[in-house]
């Protein structure tokens, strides 16, 4: 075999996986321990973009960050090994396609794209915390206007109202103030649109969410009334993939669990159900004499 | 399974993932981040906000990452916290940079400011939850060092950078420590800041050093009960972190958060009845002198232990003003705390109640 072959076998067995997977559980109990000894390290992690965090907190504490480091690269070859198994698994079933129905195919298939489909997941995670606007504390008063992060469009706070809650029991926690709702109108060129964000209420405008983190005043009957609210931007990069990875496996989903409720066996295919399988596992073990009977 | 080709494999990632960091010369002082680069420094105040710090006469880069540029030496500054006047103090520069304070004149200890408040070089800009943005724009200041994140948006429409100088979680022994060279890249004092540094870690390693001889470890608890609320220093607060080393033991060790953080009155009762020493956040001129005065003031605080049988501390209004002399007030507090070791307090910085 050659060099590269050897290595896609090497990375994509399931023993290597067996490994990894022991790996992610060592480093993640390290992990617990460290990230408790000193937390403010890892703080920041909430507001950096994941390579930012590594090149300067990251580095800055190696005592401290190294299993953090290891367990990017044992995740990161837990996915290759994932893609390259699937894909190589995937392209064998495909190879046997003439001697079954397309029902059975997809069947066998359908782990697969489920695995497929968690990969782009984990790529949509990944993008999300490498790539795009991660915007903190932008604390906004009525009636001025300030940026949106990374684009010409300038937006501004309006109609900011707060919802206190009536607590009969803690004295220190009536009127205080749960929710806070405002009208956020941005300024696209010529283009005016308004949309309506709260807590836990997010709001979108052109790929970027809205997210309203802090504000005040904090209690009803608060001195002195200074009102702001403090939004975090975000512009998500990962999105599409997350929509893409859901969808794929959901379909994954459907294609299992689809003859498995309908009650049918491979009755469709060439082969009897258990026959096929007995022969799929002979193929996989990569015995070179398999040739599949017609 | 060919364990070389893993290993290659892991080889190559690293050294894509470390020929892409360019680490600089970057320091994390708590929250606040200091990063060196080749012809300007990048730094991150309290809550996360970056600023690019380019000598004058030098042109910023296109690409600001986000960050907001402030030419240095920063020329003109207003200052909310006394912690970060004592460091302009400290630096030398008081008179040459300083032009507004949220403090009159009559709250201040330190002689040259009053003397420059009396020349009308620095003046008070109003009390720091009543700004006169009026007044704050007639002196122009190049930046403004506040701990109020509401001034940002009204700061921005007047062109003005805010620099956040406090953090959402209490700065620990170390935070503090550091956190001159936070402020030293905005009026080039970098070297001093590493003076200053420099001595405040050579006391907590004095510090350190003696603790293994202490025999008795005092209780102490740092808060007060104001009008409902109790307000308390947590555990990972360098007030907190110095007890502990100074051969103290504080009660208070399960509360973490921010500083001056509000916590139940059953918990601090709780372990108000255990602690010996008390450090209260009143200072004199709030009228407290005495134990009976506190008591008076605030009837519940009159049973806990360091009222009846303990020692209670307040705070001078020059501690609040001494940032710069850290070296000094961990000294005082170790002594208070240990006597026996670092020997009989001078009490410049903290006062007794009787």
């Amino acid at each position: 075999m050659s060099m590269i072959s050897k290595m896609l076998h090497a990375l994509g067995s399931i023993r290597f996986a067996v490994y990894l997977l022991l790996c992610t559980a060592v480093l993640l109990f390290t992990g617990s321990v460290c990230q408790n000894i000193e937390p403010g390290i890892f703080v920041p992690l909430n507001s950096l973009m994941l390579f930012d965090w590594l090149r300067t907190f990251g580095l800055e504490n190696p005592s401290r960050t190294w299993w953090f480091f290891l367990l990017i690269t044992v995740l990161l070859l837990l996915g290759i090994n994932t893609f390259i198994c699937t894909a190589l698994r995937t392209a064998k079933i495909i190879g046997l396609r003439n001697h079954k129905s397309i029902m059975a195919m997809l069947f066998t298939l359908s782990p697969h794209i489920m695995h497929f489909a968690f990969l782009i997941l984990m790529t949509g995670y990944f993008v999300l915390y490498t790539c795009g606007i991660n915007s903190y504390n932008n604390i906004m008063k009525p009636g001025i206007q300030r940026h949106v992060p990374g684009s010409d469009i300038r937006m501004e706070l309006r109609e900011a109202s707060f919802y206190p809650v009536d607590h009969s029991v803690n004295e220190s926690l009536k009127d205080m103030h749960v929710d806070a709702k405002c009208t956020v109108v941005f300024f696209d060129g010529d283009k005016t649109d308004m949309r309506t964000a709260g807590l836990n209420r997010p709001c979108f405008y052109k790929r970027y969410s809205i997210h309203v983190a802090d504000f005040n005043p904090k209690k009803a009957k608060s001195m002195p009334k200074d009102v702001w609210i403090n939004f975090t931007i975000r512009k998500n990069a990962g999105i599409p993939l997350f929509i893409a990875g859901i969808i794929i496996f959901t379909v994954g989903v459907l294609l299992y669990v689809t003859p498995v409720l309908s009650k049918r066996n491979y009755s469709g295919s060439r082969f009897q159900g258990s026959r096929f399988k007995v022969r799929l596992m002979k193929y996989e073990e990569r015995k070179p004499t398999l040739n599949p009977e017609p | 399974m060919p364990k070389k080709q893993v290993i290659l494999f892991i080889a190559v990632i690293y050294a894509i993932l470390f020929s892409a960091c360019d680490m600089g010369n970057f320091e994390s002082i708590g929250s606040f981040t200091v990063k060196k680069q080749k012809s300007c420094t990048v730094v991150s105040d309290g809550i996360g906000r970056k600023f690019m710090l380019v000598p004058r006469g030098e042109k910023a880069p296109e690409n600001t990452g986000g960050a907001t540029v402030i030419y240095t030496p920063v020329k003109r500054v207003i200052a909310f916290s006394t912690c970060d006047v004592s460091f302009l103090v400290g630096f030398g520069i008081l008179q040459e940079v300083l032009v507004g304070v949220t403090r009159e004149k009559k709250d201040w200890t330190n002689e040259s400011i009053r003397k420059a408040m009396d020349e009308g070089k620095i003046v008070f800009i109003g009390d720091s939850t009543l700004i006169n943005y009026e007044l704050l724009k007639s002196v122009k200041p190049d930046i403004v060092f506040t701990w109020n994140a509401a001034i940002i948006p009204l700061l921005e429409d007047l062109n003005i950078p805010a620099v956040i100088t406090n953090a959402q979680t209490a700065m620990g022994l170390e935070a503090q420590i550091k956190y001159v060279k936070f402020v030293a890249p905005f009026f080039h004092k970098e070297r001093e800041a590493g003076v200053f540094s420099n001595k405040f870690l050579k006391t907590v390693e004095y510090i350190k050093s003696k603790t293994p001889d202490v025999q008795q470890r005092p209780s102490v608890i740092w808060g007060d009960v104001y009008n409902k609320r109790v307000l308390v220093e947590p555990n990972n607060a360098w007030v907190a972190q110095l007890v502990k080393l100074s051969g103290g033991k504080y009660e208070l060790d399960d509360v973490e958060g921010a500083s001056c953080l509000e916590i139940t009155i059953e918990r601090f009762f709780l372990a108000g009845r255990k602690a010996d020493i008390m450090f209260t956040y009143r200072s004199p001129k709030t009228g407290i002198n005495t134990k009976r005065q506190l008591a008076i003031d605030n009837p519940l605080m009159a049973s806990i232990r360091p009222m009846t049988s303990g020692q209670i501390y307040s705070p001078k209004e020059i501690y609040y003003e001494s940032y710069h002399r850290l070296d000094e007030i961990m000294l005082e507090i170790a002594s208070i705390l240990q006597p026996e070791v670092f020997g009989v307090p001078h009490y410049e910085f903290f006062q007794k109640l009787q």
